[in-house]
């Protein structure tokens, strides 16, 4: 366990530190943007008019490569300009306004920023699809990161140290597929609350003294989960998790090649906490946008004991017996790695 | 980075899924499953996991298991005459090299009211063969199975009083034991009558005196045959003799010895000891020339006394041995009988003779034989080769079965009446059992799914039918004294993958649609 724990650990740094852009905690909109959020790549046009030295102060579009609070203008802003503005009498309204589309901070006023149209940067936005990055960057909002649908697909990996699941697994690894979906429901800064639903099936089988037997389990479970964003990429979260769990299992009696049968309901919770990882998706936190996160936890799951009582089916010699093969107890720490899609 | 992100992922749970292997018990195979019936349990030696399961049945519809461990590597599981005791010697570890290695044991295990561990020997070296006590005073572990074995050592294991075990070696001669023979009480002329244990070696016969276990043996060597080799003796039978009173000479102990092969019978004497000796006893010893190869012996009493009995099915007779004079005598018979059984009945001892070679069995009136030779067998021609003769104990002691070897039929003898009752089969190959209470006998096929049981009182047959083969039917009493049946499936080598079964009847009142089926017994105690 203690390997398997380095090994974890060792794992979710690596991913931290692959998956990662830089430094880009923007939760208060600040204007610094992460590297991957390119400004305008055009080089500017040699004939295009040099921006405005009055708009400069309120350009807020990071240039390549910068991480200072203000930037200098943007070299795109006058290419910017250049595509998008009807008319080249107004280059220097132009590039302040482009460059601060995706700022929080409204610009201060000035005489070029109040001559400028305010439908303007979205006719240029609209006008310029090559710089749709560049609007869709993110702006400090965690926005739809944080507060969305959410659908989920993972693999969980129990522990179970039952000497009775030793009749169904000649190891203690129950591994089960979960499908779920829930919504965030409450948001206040970094934190939220989000509701998940799960639905779980896992099975595992083994020829035990010559018997085939197996079991499957399925879990409904609703689950509380509590986040905290780290950046609007990652989040960490803890849960809690309650529903029912329904244990299935099979023993085939080669003495008459029937099976006999168990079902039986137990009671189940999780604890778990874990981490997020938005690997694919729209940098913007405004806008609804599908995106992919990759889901890490870990924790322990408790179960309520289910009794195992085999019943035969018309195969087995008339009046057979159930077998009675003793309580078996689902309880165990568990790992869990998901894909989740949020919108 | 997917892909490996991906890939540490897989890892990760890989090696959680690789963690915790189950214990071996859960992949131990379903074994032989021998099994035994008992008086209150039926047992089934589940070798893999080293321990006897013995099934019982609480209630009419109820089954109960209790698991026993007996020890790894189990050489013999027999059990006593009454068949209310089990005992299973095992080998242990060998070779054992660690202080925690299980060393040879014996289990003593009782089986009514309710099964239970009696005692557990511990043995220092393992042996392949357990003889025991009819009258369950002693065991005795003997042929060793090591690196180095020494074949005439015996360890002798008191089941009663506070005698500790003893490990015997008798002299040899460079012989090797085969057999071990519990004696009654045999009247030893200078001292009290006692028990003796005989062992046939493969070349002489030794008497170890049990109640003095600290003296030296006897060894009595086997004559040299024709060839000039030691004769091999094939079979030791003794009569406890007669002790002496006031009025009565009474008749010295003796034992008689078949060889192999041979047409000579040995006969040893309890006699009085020589003076000067510090034995009780001495051995006086005949070989007897029966004219022919003896197929079986038995000390009878005649109305003249006592005589050893020599089957020659070479010669289609029998001869009688006076042990005081050792004149023989002859008696004829229709067929070459070649074992006999010797009967109590009202009107005096008699023998059954039959013989797994020829049809038929005959009885021979002891009681007459001598004198009125001719008159003293009657034939009975019954449709079997018989091979076995199955004894009925309580009431119906009178009542025999003869069994023949896949043969369809079996046979009821009442010998009161001297009367055979065939029992037809409806194909080869079935195994008849009694029932210890002796009021029914059950008879089944390792192959088939029907089954019978017959009341010895009236020799009805109840028809039964199950829906899996049945390997073994024991009938088993209850605590509170009803008696069930159970019909074991998946035992003693029988076809099968997988489990064992159980189905339970009512053997006093059978019926195939009052029954209860169990399956899982190998899981039972897990």
């Amino acid at each position: 366990m203690k390997y398997l724990t380095s090994l974890a650990s060792a794992w979710f740094v690596y991913t931290l530190s692959t998956c990662l852009p830089s430094p880009a905690y923007a939760q208060d909109g600040a204007a610094a943007a992460p590297k991957k959020e390119p400004a305008p790549v055009e080089a500017p046009a040699k004939d295009a008019p040099p921006p405005s030295p009055a708009g400069a102060p309120t350009v807020a579009a990071p240039a390549p490569g910068a991480s200072a609070a203000v930037a200098e203008p943007a070299p795109a802003a006058p290419e910017a300009s250049a595509v998008a503005a009807p008319t080249s009498e107004k280059p220097a309204a132009l590039a302040p306004e482009k460059s601060a589309s995706p700022a929080s901070e409204p610009p201060p006023p000035s005489a070029a920023s109040t001559a400028v149209p305010p439908e303007v940067p979205v006719a240029a936005a609209a006008a310029a699809p090559e710089d749709v990055e560049s609007t869709d960057s993110f702006s400090g909002q965690l926005g739809s990161h944080q507060d969305h649908w959410f659908a989920w697909l993972g693999v969980r990996n129990d522990y179970v140290h039952d000497s009775t699941f030793d009749l169904f697994a000649d190891n203690d690894a129950l591994t089960v597929f979960s499908v779920g979906a829930g919504r965030t429901v409450w948001v206040s800064g970094n934190l939220s609350v989000a509701a998940l639903g799960l639905w779980e099936i896992g099975s595992r089988s083994a020829d035990t003294r010559g018997n085939e037997m197996s079991l499957r389990v399925q879990r409904l479970e609703l689950a509380p989960e509590v986040r905290y964003h780290l950046h609007y990429r990652l989040y960490g979260f803890g849960r809690l998790g309650l529903g029912a769990e329904h244990v299935h299992g099979t023993l085939t009696n080669e003495l008459f090649n029937g099976d006999l049968v168990s079902n039986s309901w137990a009671f189940a919770g999780d604890l778990a906490a874990g981490a997020a990882i938005q690997f694919v998706g729209n940098a913007a936190g405004e806008k609804r946008r599908p995106r992919g996160w990759l889901v890490a936890e870990g924790g322990y799951s408790l179960v309520t004991s289910t009794t195992l009582s085999f019943e035969a089916d018309d195969s087995a010699p008339e009046r057979a017996a159930s077998d009675e093969l003793g309580d078996l107890n689902l309880s165990a720490p568990f790992f869990r790695l998901a894909l989740l899609g949020t919108y | 980075m997917m892909k490996q992100l991906l890939r540490m992922g897989l890892v990760s749970v890989g090696l959680l899924s690789a963690c915790g292997e189950r214990a071996d018990k859960w992949d131990a195979p379903a074994g032989e499953a021998r099994s035994m019936g008992l008086v209150g349990a039926a047992a089934i030696l589940d070798a893999p996991l080293h321990r006897v399961i013995m099934v019982t049945s609480p209630s009419r519809y109820e089954v109960g298991t209790h698991s026993f461990d007996v020890g790894k590597n189990v050489a013999v599981m027999a059990a006593s005459e009454d068949r209310d005791t089990l005992f299973v010697l095992s080998k242990g570890v060998q070779p054992r090299r660690n202080p925690g290695d299980e060393l040879p044991s014996v289990t003593v295990i009782d089986a009514a009211p309710s099964p239970s561990l009696a005692h557990r020997f511990e043995l220092t070296d393992p042996m392949q063969q357990l003889a025991v006590d009819p009258r369950e005073e002693w065991l005795v572990a003997f042929k060793g199975d090591s690196t180095v074995t020494n074949p005439n050592e015996f360890v002798l294991l008191p089941l009663k009083g506070a005698e500790a075990r003893q490990s015997v070696t008798i002299r040899s001669f460079g012989g090797v034991p085969e057999e071990v023979v519990f004696t009654d009480e045999l009247v030893v002329p200078g001292g009290p009558d006692r028990r003796f244990l005989i062992v046939r070696t493969d070349r002489d016969i030794a008497l170890v005196d049990l109640r003095e276990l600290e003296s030296e043996e006897v060894t009595v060597q086997t004559p040299s045959t024709s060839q000039g080799a030691q004769a091999r003796p094939a079979q030791v039978v003794f009569d406890p003799g007669r002790p002496a009173s006031d009025d009565d000479f009474g008749d010295p102990a003796r034992i008689g010895v078949r060889l192999e092969g041979e047409p000579d019978v040995m006969l040893l004497e309890l006699g009085e000891p020589a003076e000067g000796s510090t034995r009780d006893f001495k051995i006086n010893f005949n070989i007897v020339n029966v004219g022919g190869v003896p197929s079986a012996i038995e000390f009878v009493h005649t109305d003249f006394g006592l005589r050893l009995a020599a089957l020659v099915p070479g010669r289609s007779d029998a001869k009688l041995i006076d042990p005081t004079t050792t004149v023989v005598e002859s008696v004829a018979f229709p067929k070459p009988y070649s074992k006999l059984t010797r009967v109590e009945a009202a009107e005096g001892e008699f023998a059954l003779l039959y013989s797994p070679d020829v049809s038929g069995i005959a009885f021979w009136a002891l009681g007459r034989a001598s004198g009125t030779l001719s008159k003293s067998v009657e034939q009975n021609e019954i449709d079997l080769s018989v091979s076995a003769v199955r004894d009925v104990p309580g009431s119906f002691s009178h009542l025999k079965i003869l069994e023949g070897d896949q043969a369809t039929r079996f046979f009821v003898l009442d010998l009161e009446q001297r009367q055979t009752f065939p029992m037809l089969t409806e194909t080869q190959g079935f195994t008849v059992n009694v029932a210890p209470d002796g009021r029914r006998a059950w008879a089944f096929h390792r192959a088939r799914t029907e089954f019978a049981s017959v009341e010895l009182s009236d020799l009805h047959p109840t028809s039964l039918s199950v829906k899996v083969p049945v390997s073994a039917v024991y009938d088993i009493e209850r605590e509170d004294g009803t008696r069930a049946a159970l019909a074991l499936h998946g035992t003693d080598n029988a076809r099968r993958q997988g489990t064992l079964g159980v189905t339970l009847f009512d053997a006093e009142e059978p019926d195939s649609a009052d029954t209860r089926f169990f399956g899982g017994l190998l899981m039972e105690g897990l």
